[in-house]
């Protein structure tokens, strides 16, 4: 079962079952409620959302225990049986995390939320290593690597490297650095820097009042790039949603006829 | 007699005692009662006062008995006795009886000590009083001799004690004469005090002088004399006048202590601290806990008018801010005319190429750079080795990345590249199965065979690292499996081969966010060994996905990202290339239209705001 | 008892960092375990939320609180959906309706609305925040829209294929330099996040 998109992907439209258009018209009706939400907030959107929330929460709950929990917990405890339950290494993978599951779901209730910290501990200090040892590995020092070589005149030579792209690698690592003053200094006032000159009314200001502005532009710059790509994404599903609309009406209109 | 008590142990001992009986400690004597507040040594005065009135009798009698001048004596005697009962309220142990030499030549010497001291006074109205610790010392050891030891109490080093054998020539002199009578003697008047009110001593006789029976007055005027100049009730001596910068000099008494000091016996030994086994040990919690109030008096407060109005300013403030902000009436329902006028122009935007079929726009001519590296990634992907695909992204964006990916996963299959499906979001399996069927369906890829679904990661980072170390650990359970497959989807044909991460031909994440780009790129670089990595991305999350695209310009070796695929011209163009129209193309004109539309609002806010704020400069 | 919880995410923490760096075999092991460890935590914290969920409005229904009907309704659809999806899989066609029906159209159109929101806020950028910053914002996202969309007519002429080029270059030079630095001052901030956590300064899992 697929999107009723019709003909408009470029391949041959497979015939409509009966199951196909109520889906059909049911998503159609769903989305017009949604997009009633551009006339202002009415009761029709909020039910919708209700709808969407209880459905994904649903869906995400089934996968969780179906897909996850069960194979994990439940499945090996079968397979080992009781006599197997206390080899070493059905106690490590299936008894001990049976503990914690158990410990976890206690935070349920406030009245016993106590008894899960150790499994909280636990997921947050694997968590936390994760993240950390990512962040260094994965993208710290590459991309200062990156930073560093990427004025090296011997890259730069062996690729045929022109003033364009020698000026584009210096605005780069600029844009680099002062997005990361910025972040660093950002805290501080603006106004604490002396300006380094005053010029015919003008003050200049100081070389870290400098950084600061530009990692503030270069970042404008960024997001701009990101706002106009999030634009575009969502007046693609925009599109997506109207196409979806002509087709289910064209294929009930087909249907009825 | 002095009665010393011991520094270590407390213990009292005998004025004359060098070292202490208890402790064997040398003594240095306190003078017991200094100030006359020693109440605890009420007995000890008492029995003290006892003796030292039956010697004071006997003096009495012998000085009348003797000559004349004994009458002075008895004025001055009283003040000197006062002192001396002040001081020495503990001394038990002196002779009794009969009045040795050594008193009279004391007594003697003391009378013209006075003298002298009054004369001087006399002659200098203003001055420093005499020290009365300096009297009181010179006066014990015009008693006691060299003999006595040092006292705490001991003030500015005294008068050498004149314990002279006999009259000087001098005081011969000034010996009062019999004829002279008491009242003819110069009032000098106290600097320090009022002199008490006496009862002049009777005549010689065998009843006790009148002074004698006052010794209490004494006590109290001597201390009345201690505390600072007061005129004694009923006293016809002229109050003492002390200048200013002599009263600024007083101490001024701001704590008396409320702890009243018992007597040795009964007093707790201490038994914690350092003064364990002391008597006597200040208690620290009835004094330092005790709430005392200052005995000095509360101070006026002098307010200006600018500061009581600064005070009632703040005061106002305060109360405003707590006064509760009654709620602004509800302004009538404002009509969003200019949310439905865009939301208008959009749809409008939108739905023209769809309904009607116009306007047209042109087929993007010119292709990403990046995607002739991705397309010879694709031609070059092994066709006996599965290639993962990540679907991470949510249903809310299967509009747009369904139409980007479209042209990757066409020439994939076209190529026959047998496809893995695995996902980070709950209903990332569901999107796959949604996506790929039709093209499985199309392209002839059997399910368990060609095409097999790996199913939900569960934790996020966490769960991509442990896929990443250990594959075969981290999925249990497939998604959509079909009949007759094993139980355990790492059986199936299609991944019998895969152990690690780098076993697959390539490893593709299709998703929406850089939150999850950074983490499959963070996460898994360092495990591909040789397996391209590929992201498919919408259009927003492609700045912040470059650099790691970029890294491997700039550090030959160290991959992170490979190929990249970004928003729909980047996927129209793959289709173009790829010779088969999707979904890209399919939304190329009702795109084109939109973005005609975002395009003229974005230009008409900031051409808005720009006028406004000309024009509201040349306002002022 | 909140110092033993520390040193539980300090020792667990340490051991799966140590295994980013370290290949030694025992490390690797117990690295593997912590991390299934918390993979199947993972899914039962999503259920322990789920059923937080489920109480809170369970809660507004049974009090008859404002929004009640609502609160019916989430709790209906995730009875449902929940059900059947236990029952019969989650890959089962029952299942999949719901999802194709429900949940993706409705996401997919909040998803349409939001272009709108974007456009408004968009336009109202320059007049609410009249600075250099918002016109710098405005007039890149206005070139790269310039760039990145098709223009009307058979084909592209010289303009818009220097309009391309420009796109290009702010895309791929200018942002990608703050790009860069946001990505590391990201990193930064997670490494120092983590570390902090992992030294036991904070205890987001409480004592």
């Amino acid at each position: 079962m697929g999107s009723p998109i019709g003909g408009s992907a470029g391949g041959k439209a497979k015939p409509l079952s009966i199951a196909d258009l109520i889906s059909g018209a049911l998503a159609s009706i769903l989305t017009l409620m949604v997009l009633s939400y551009l006339v202002g907030d009415n009761p029709l959107f909020r039910v919708a959302m209700h709808l969407l929330v209880g459905a994904a929460a649903g869906y995400a709950g089934a996968i969780a225990l179906g897909n996850v929990l069960r194979p994990g917990l439940v499945d090996p405890i079968v397979t080992a049986g009781l006599d197997g339950l206390l080899s070493p290494s059905v106690l490590a993978t299936v008894i001990a995390p049976w503990i914690l599951v158990i410990t976890l779901m206690l935070k349920v209730s406030p009245a016993t939320s106590r008894f899960g910290t150790p499994a909280m501990a636990l997921l947050v200090g694997v968590g936390a290593a994760v993240v950390v040892g990512g962040a260094i590995s994965g993208t710290l020092l590459p991309q200062s690597l990156a930073s560093m070589r990427s004025l090296n005149p011997a890259g730069l030579a062996s690729d045929g490297e022109t003033l364009e792209r020698s000026l584009e690698l210096v605005i780069v690592l600029v844009g680099t650095l002062s997005t990361l003053f910025y972040f660093r200094f950002s805290s501080r006032e603006s106004g604490q820097e002396i300006p380094l000159a005053n010029l015919a009314g003008l003050s200049i200001p100081g070389p870290f009042s400098l950084l600061r502005s530009l990692g503030s532009a270069f970042i404008a710059i960024t997001f701009g790039v990101m706002y106009a790509g999030a634009v575009a994404a969502s007046l693609i599903v925009l599109a997506e949603r109207v196409q979806f609309l002509r087709d289910t009406l064209s294929n009930l209109i087909g249907a009825s006829g | 007699m002095i009665a010393i008590r011991c520094l270590n142990c407390g213990t009292l001992n005998p004025g004359l005692a060098r070292d202490c009986r208890r402790c064997g400690e040398p003594l240095k004597p306190m003078l017991i009662g200094g100030l006359a507040d020693d109440e605890a040594e009420a007995d000890d005065e008492a029995e003290a006062d006892d003796d030292w009135l039956e010697r004071m009798r006997q003096e009495a009698e012998y000085l009348s008995a003797a000559d004349e001048p004994a009458e002075d004596l008895a004025e001055d005697q009283p003040e000197a006795e006062g002192d001396l009962s002040a001081e020495l309220g503990g001394a038990d142990e002196l002779a009794e009886a009969e009045v040795p030499d050594w008193l009279d030549r004391i007594r003697e010497t003391q009378t013209g000590e006075l003298r002298a001291k009054a004369a001087a006074a006399a002659s200098e109205p203003a001055g420093p009083p005499p020290d009365q610790s300096a009297l009181e010392e010179s006066a014990i050891r015009a008693r006691l001799g060299p003999a006595l030891p040092t006292g705490e109490a001991a003030g500015p080093p005294a008068a050498p004690a004149a314990a002279a054998e006999e009259l000087p020539d001098w005081l011969q002199d000034v010996s009062p004469k019999p004829e002279a009578k008491p009242e003819e003697l110069p009032r000098v008047p106290a600097l320090i005090g009022q002199a008490p009110e006496l009862a002049r001593p009777a005549p010689a006789d065998e009843d006790l002088p009148e002074w004698l029976g006052e010794i209490d007055t004494l006590k109290e005027s001597l201390e009345e004399q201690m505390r600072g100049p007061a005129a004694a009730p009923g006293s016809d001596l002229a109050p003492a006048t002390l200048p200013s910068w002599l009263e600024a000099m007083r101490p001024v008494e701001t704590f008396r202590s409320v702890v009243q000091i018992e007597t040795e016996e009964d007093q707790s030994v201490e038994s914690v601290g350092p003064l364990a086994g002391l008597r006597g040990v200040l208690l620290a919690e009835p004094v330092v806990a005790m709430p005392r109030t200052s005995t000095v008096g509360s101070m006026q407060l002098d307010v200006t008018e600018r500061q009581y109005a600064q005070a009632e300013l703040i005061h106002k403030m305060v109360e405003e801010e707590q006064r509760e902000v009654a709620p602004s009436p509800r302004k009538g329902t404002r009509l969003a005319f200019f949310r439905w006028g865009i939301a208008a122009l959009t749809l409008l935007g939108v739905s023209l190429p769809i309904f009607s079929g116009a306007p047209v726009f042109a087929l993007p001519r010119l292709a990403p750079q990046e995607l002739g590296a991705l397309f010879e990634i694709v031609e070059r992907m092994p066709v006996d080795r599965p290639a993962l695909l990540v679907f991470d992204f949510e249903p809310g964006n299967s509009g747009e990345l369904d139409a980007v990916a479209g042209a990757f996963f066409d020439q994939l299959m076209g190529r026959g590249v047998p496809l893995a499906t695995l996902t980070t979001r709950p209903a990332g399996s569901a999107l796959a199965k949604r996506v790929l069927e039709d093209r499985a369906t199309r392209f002839g890829y059997v399910p368990g065979q060609t095409l097999i679904h790996l199913g939900y990661l569960s934790g996020g980072p966490t769960a991509v690292q442990l896929f990443a170390i250990n594959p075969r650990a981290s999925i249990l359970e497939g998604f959509d499996l079909p009949e007759g497959m094993p139980e355990d989807v790492w059986n199936a044909p299609l991944l019998q081969a895969v152990q690690n991460l780098s076993d697959f031909g390539s490893v593709a994440v299709i998703t929406s966010g850089t939150e999850s780009a950074r983490i499959w790129a963070e996460q898994v670089g360092s495990r591909l060994g040789q397996t391209p990595l590929v992201m498919v991305l919408s259009a927003g999350a492609e700045p912040l996905v470059r650099p790691y695209f970029d890294v491997q310009e700039q550090v030959p070796g160290d991959r992170r990202v490979d190929g990249i695929l970004s928003g729909l011209p980047a996927a129209a163009s793959y289709e173009l290339r790829n010779n088969q129209p999707g979904l890209a193309l399919a939304r190329w004109n009702p795109f084109g239209s939109a973005m005609l539309v975002a395009e003229l609002v974005l230009l008409a806010g900031a051409g808005y705001g720009i006028a406004n704020w000309w024009l509201g400069r040349r306002e002022g | 008892m909140s110092a033993i919880w520390a040193a539980l995410a300090l020792g667990v923490g340490l051991f799966v960092l140590l295994g980013y760096f370290i290949e030694l075999g025992f490390i690797q092991n117990l690295r593997l375990t912590f991390l299934r460890w918390a993979v199947l935590l993972a899914a039962a914290a999503l259920v322990v939320g789920l059923v937080n969920l489920l109480a809170v409005h369970w809660r507004k229904v049974s009090l008859t609180e404002e929004g009640w009907v609502y609160s019916g309704v989430l709790i209906l659809a995730f009875t449902v959906t929940l059900v059947l999806a236990l029952v019969f899989g989650p890959d089962s066609p029952a299942a999949l309706f719901i999802f194709n029906t429900f949940q993706l159209p409705l996401e997919s159109s909040l998803m349409a609305v939001l272009a709108v929101s974007l456009l408004v806020a968009g336009f109202r950028m320059v007049y609410r925040r009249r600075d250099l910053l918002s016109l710098l914002f405005v007039g890149t996202a206005l070139m790269v829209l310039l760039g990145t969309g098709p223009t009307p007519g058979g084909v592209e002429g010289p303009v818009v294929i220097a309009l391309r080029d420009f796109r290009a270059w702010l895309s791929q030079v200018w942002a990608a330099g703050g790009a860069r630095g946001i990505l590391l001052g990201v990193a930064l901030g997670a490494t120092a996040t983590g570390l902090r956590v992992l030294l036991t300064a904070d205890r987001p899992y409480g004592n």
